[in-house]
């Protein structure tokens, strides 16, 4: 299904003032056609009244949306061309899945013969064929999620809303859809506005993902820079494994933490500062080990935690803060893995010593 | 639980039934009676009281009048109460909260009342006996019924289908017949069932404002009731007994369907 | 809110927050507009009859006066009947709690099959028009009805004896149609009670009773109240049944009201009969609202 409707989305300073809160207070976003972009937040961060404000459902208290060149900021949803995936995935449990399925193409006066050929073709991309004539209550949780994304990609939308919509899927086949998802926007060219709590699921899958916090964006990046950058304290503890531990400026490129002092890869500014010591990027090394591109910590093992695919180790640092980091499973027969009570040394590549700012507007 | 206490429970309960069902079961028994008098059982079967119902013109027509007045009254409070109940699940506005609670009075205020009131009105404007004054005074009676019900289904369906289905590309009143009221249809039903019977059986309202060409079955058996004992009041009443049973068995049918799905 | 320095920032043009904020209104109007329709039927055939009730009762002529409320303290048969009509309802809402309550508890936890049953023929009478469950009641109590036809057809009693038009043929008949709105409710709110809890109430070694007093009647507390509440105010009011078991005679209230306007055509007496009588509902709903939303009540049937 070649398409070329997607449109970009540009957000324009939206405020949405409820009785006695403010859920979205200044947001703007611009969204390139064909980007695939997650909004990632706690829950109550706003992210789900920003995404009803896109589709039309909730009209904002001020500002403006545009798809395109043209403002829908006052245009009903039905007006919209936008395909929406909810949580629940609201199918219609009263028609069959192709009736499900044709139901925006029956809004939009297609022909009959037209409309089948479409919903055979909808039905095939999701992988369905054959299930047309299926009652919805028969469907299983994966099989419903896919028909919700049929309907939502058969009349050639705008653009793709979609509100949690794997949460509802065990982990397995969450991480499957995860990659069809990616895959389906590869094939149509979408632009795709995915609201999630799941930090791992907007990282496996966006162009870029909006980082939300008490009704604001306060980061949108690439998933990599999130990483690697994240704008203050909130998004370092939001995203990946990590723990915040304050540190204190020394010098532009060093901040102390106790006694130790940590080279940083950017010149930091004076503040209140953290470093954000992320579980998988702290490696354990020889007593001995010092290169000049890293930092280096000791501690002492709390405990050794099997967790599949790797091990966590909880580590207590002087100061009494206590951190994680992971050891691969398949490492642990050629190493002889530290025992709790054992005090160990960690490196950490300058690269990775990230140090973030607190912000004062996030909790 | 002991023994006794559960026996004393089931010898309550089955006393208790025989109680509300058995005065029922006696008024359809008598109805196929020969009897002029009121001697159980009857000394035979027969069915000259339903005869002598279905042959006289006069219950013919307060019947045929009451079940018109019924469907035209259920026809009216239906969309008015599923339309009121639509507002008021969807609308933020404290003041429709407000005025919800407005549309439950028709049930709390006593109907003696409602039918002094309400005939000292017609009175005035000239309603009194006309098919429009009992058509109007059966809606508002019934409409808490209707308005409950719908409201009850519309809180327990979910909205975000209506969203989805707007998104779709359709309005919202084509978004409420194609998706909500299916899928709200058992508790809409359930409404015009109550709103129905409920102007069929009416009774004290009709029993002031009725009359003349538009006498209705209740005042009629009423009237009836006051002077003598006429069998033929129990083969009415095993009619209005079945339809009752038929009603009750239908929305009963609905609640299970509706649990189904 | 609009001195917030961020309102300030925002640089949303006013003629769009405006277009929001007219966009708005027309939705809720549109509500509105669907909840008119309700709205117009209850106030004019409802809020009319009752403004016209309450200005007929201050009016003797042409002018204003108290004189029929001066009446109703002052004529023993007015008052003699609201107290009469206070008595019955207090006694039928007594005896559909202990009548109704073993019905509602035996649905309760009774298999599937027995619950409905007894739901069922619960059902049947609360779906039967009242007045052919009265009619009913003539027909087994009157004077030449089946208890008295049958008693002298085998030769125990010689007179008919007088079971209707007296005060105990209106209870039963009042308590025949009062019983399902306290079932149903108690029925509700006995079944939400666990059956562990119940179980529970045993393996602490607690009595029947003393299970029956700390669990079960607490909890069901909320049912029998919205039972009593619906019982006892359908009680106040009641015409149909009262009026035929009366046999003629002024028992209730109501009957005082239908008598004024019919018989007497005494609207100004009958309309502040009427008032006291709606004012006494008034003060019960109000005063239950406190402890349980009237919407819950009524919502109930």
């Amino acid at each position: 299904m070649p398409s070329t409707n997607f449109v970009s989305v540009r957000v324009q300073n939206l405020v949405k003032s409820y009785a006695s809160f403010r859920a979205l207070s200044d947001v703007s976003l611009n969204i390139r056609a064909g980007e695939f972009v997650s909004i990632l937040g706690p829950s109550g961060s706003g992210k789900t009244t920003l995404l009803q404000i896109i589709g039309g459902f909730v009209r904002p208290t001020s500002g403006h949306v545009f798809f395109g060149e043209n403002d829908v900021t006052l245009l009903p949803p039905q007006k919209r061309d936008i395909g929406v995936v909810f949580q629940n995935y609201a199918l219609f449990p009263h028609l069959t899945v192709a009736e499900n399925i044709a139901f925006p193409l029956r809004a939009r006066k297609v022909s009959m013969a037209d409309c089948q050929k479409r919903v055979e073709r909808a039905l095939e991309i999701v992988e369905l064929k054959g299930y047309g004539d299926r009652a919805i209550s028969k469907l299983s949780g994966g099989q419903k999620q896919r028909v919700a994304l049929a309907r939502a990609i058969v009349f050639e939308p705008r653009l793709i809303l979609m509100d949690e919509p794997l949460s509802a899927l065990d982990k397995n086949l969450r991480e499957t859809m995860q990659l069809e998802l990616r895959n389906l926007h590869a094939q149509l060219g979408a632009t795709i506005i995915y609201v999630t709590h799941d930090q791992r699921e907007a990282l496996t899958m966006s162009d870029r993902v909006a980082v939300m916090n008490a009704g604001r964006i306060v980061q949108i990046d690439t998933p990599r820079k999130l990483y690697t950058a994240p704008a203050d304290h909130f998004v370092a503890g939001f995203v990946g494994e990590s723990t915040l531990v304050p540190v204190k400026r020394s010098d532009p490129r060093h901040v102390s933490m106790g006694d130790i002092k940590l080279r940083t890869p950017r010149d930091v500014v004076d503040g209140e500062l953290f470093i954000a010591l992320q579980a998988d990027s702290i490696l354990l090394c020889d007593g001995s080990e010092t290169e000049s591109d890293s930092n280096y910590l000791e501690g002492k093992v709390r405990d050794v935690v099997f967790q599949g695919e790797s091990l966590k180790v909880p580590v207590i640092l002087p100061e009494g803060t206590e951190i994680g980091f992971r050891i691969p499973s398949h490492h642990y027969s050629n190493r002889t893995l530290p025992k709790p009570g054992e005090t160990v040394r960690l490196k950490l590549h300058v690269e990775d010593t990230v140090v973030v700012a607190r912000n004062p507007s996030a909790a | 639980m002991n023994s006794w206490p559960r026996l004393l429970l089931w010898i309550t309960t089955t006393i208790v039934l025989i109680f509300m069902v058995l005065p029922i079961v006696i008024v359809v028994i008598m109805s196929f009676s020969n009897s002029r008098f009121l001697t159980f059982p009857p000394p035979a079967v027969s069915l000259r009281w339903y005869e002598a119902y279905f042959g006289s013109p006069d219950w013919m027509d307060a019947t045929w009048n009451s079940f018109l007045l019924a469907v035209i009254a259920t026809v009216v409070t239906v969309p008015i109460g599923t339309a009121a109940a639509y507002a008021a699940n969807i609308s933020q506005s404290k003041m429709v909260r407000r005025l919800q609670l407005l549309l439950l009075t028709p049930v709390m205020v006593p109907v003696i009342i409602l039918a002094a009131g309400i005939y000292m009105v017609y009175a005035q404007v000239g309603l009194v006996a006309t098919k429009t004054g009992l058509v109007c005074a059966y809606a508002m009676m019934n409409l808490p019924y209707v308005f409950i019900s719908v409201l009850a289904g519309l809180r327990s369906f979910d909205m975000n289908q209506e969203d989805v289905a707007r998104s779709l590309g359709v309005n919202r009143f084509t978004a409420f017949m194609k998706v909500t009221l299916p899928q709200i249809r058992p508790s809409v039903i359930t409404g015009a069932l109550f709103a129905f019977i409920g102007a069929l059986d009416e009774t004290v309202v009709s029993l002031f404002i009725a009359g003349g060409e538009n006498q209705t079955l209740p005042r009629r058996m009423f009237m009836s009731l006051r002077n003598e004992i006429d069998p033929t009041i129990a083969s009415i009443s095993s009619v209005l007994i079945t339809i009752s049973f038929a009603l009750m068995i239908m929305s009963s049918l609905r609640g299970k369907r509706a649990h189904a799905v | 809110m609009s001195d917030l320095p961020l309102e300030q920032q925002i640089a949303s043009t006013p003629s769009m927050e405006e277009a929001i904020a007219r966009a708005e209104r027309a939705e809720q109007r549109m509500y509105l507009l669907l909840f008119a329709p309700a709205l117009l039927l209850v106030l004019l055939f409802l809020g009319i009859p009752l403004a016209i009730l309450a200005f007929q009762s201050f009016r003797e002529g042409d002018s204003f006066t108290l004189m029929h409320y001066a009446r109703i303290f002052q004529e023993p048969i007015y008052w003699r009947t609201y107290y009469d009509t206070l008595e019955i309802s207090v006694i039928v809402t007594l005896l559909s709690v202990i009548l109704g309550f073993p019905l509602a508890y035996a649905a309760a936890v009774a298999s599937r099959r027995w619950s409905a049953l007894i739901l069922a023929l619960v059902m049947l009478p609360f779906w039967t028009s009242v007045l052919v469950r009265t009619y009913a009641w003539l027909v087994v109590l009157q004077r030449r009805g089946i208890i008295n036809t049958t008693l002298l057809n085998l030769g125990i009693i010689d007179q008919p004896l007088s079971l209707s038009h007296n005060f105990v043929a209106v209870l039963i008949g009042m308590l025949h149609v009062m019983l399902p709105f306290m079932v149903f409710p108690l029925y509700a709110a006995i079944s939400k009670i666990p059956a562990e809890l119940l179980q529970a109430g045993h393996s602490l070694g607690g009595s029947p009773a003393y299970v029956f007093r700390r669990v079960i009647l607490p909890l069901s507390a909320p049912g029998i109240i919205a039972g009593s509440i619906l019982v006892f105010i359908l009680s106040l009011g009641f015409y149909l049944t009262p009026e035929l078991l009366g046999g003629g005679k002024t028992i209730m209230v109501s009957s005082l009201v239908q008598r004024n306007v019919e018989l007497y055509l005494q609207f100004g007496a009958a309309s502040a009969v009427a008032m006291i009588l709606l004012v006494t509902v008034c003060i019960i709903f109000w005063a239950v609202d406190r402890v349980l939303p009237v919407e819950k009540i009524v919502g109930m049937r």
